[in-house]
């Protein structure tokens, strides 16, 4: 899934850690997120949309999931 | 906070009592006190040296942890690295799909039936060997590809 969490990051100026940190998770989960490897999970999207102040699809984008 | 600190404290706990298990296990093995039924003198080398070998390198492994969960529990910034390296998401998703619980369960146990069985009969002891072995090998091997692919 596709996301915006990378420039979120470099506009705040924030390292991978730092973020890992502050939502409580792995660095290694972020770039999963951020290499659109892995798709997070509901919690750790709003504590991530949380954190920057925003909606959860405002940093995800939903426009690829299929609709039944 | 306190709940991370419960949780290290109850895995610390946990890992010092397989401590003194594998230490009497080693116990019972150097002094011989218990001896397979079958087999030649080759396979009772063999089976207590294995038997040794296996307690010995989980006692090395449960004694890393204990020193490891002590350290931690000193420090407060520790604990929560460890916490949050153990609830990650992620982690949790390479470990279920990778049928951790099953394939880590099944392997301990075939290993330790093998144990058991040694006492009766060599061909079903190396057998189950085998067998736990190669599904713990599985099992690093599926953790392991799905860590570089997730």
């Amino acid at each position: 899934m596709k996301t915006i969490i990378k420039e979120l990051r470099k506009e705040r100026k924030m390292s991978q850690e730092e973020l890992a940190n502050a939502v409580g998770t792995t660095r290694q989960t972020i770039t999963s997120i951020e290499v659109e490897k892995y798709t997070a999970s509901l919690v750790l999207a709003y504590k991530i949309a949380h954190f920057f102040g925003l909606q959860i699809e405002d940093v995800f984008d939903f426009s690829d999931v299929e609709e039944i | 906070m306190d709940k991370m600190k419960q949780e290290v404290k109850s895995k610390l706990t946990y890992w010092e009592r397989l401590c003194a298990l594998f230490t009497i296990l080693m116990a019972t093995n150097i002094w011989n006190s218990f001896r397979p039924i079958s087999g030649g003198d080759n396979f009772i080398d063999f089976f207590r040296g294995f038997q040794l070998g296996v307690a010995m390198a989980f006692l090395v492994c449960a004694v890393i942890k204990v020193i490891r969960f002590r350290k931690i529990l000193k420090n407060e910034e520790a604990i929560r690295d460890f916490y949050i390296k153990e609830h990650d998401e992620r982690t949790m998703a390479i470990w279920n799909k990778s049928g951790g619980t099953v394939l880590y369960t099944c392997g301990v146990l075939i290993i330790g039936a093998a144990i058991v069985a040694g006492y009766f009969n060599s061909t079903v002891f190396i057998t189950l060997t085998l067998c736990g072995l190669f599904l713990l090998l599985v099992k690093n091997g599926l953790c392991i590809y799905y860590c570089r692919t997730m």
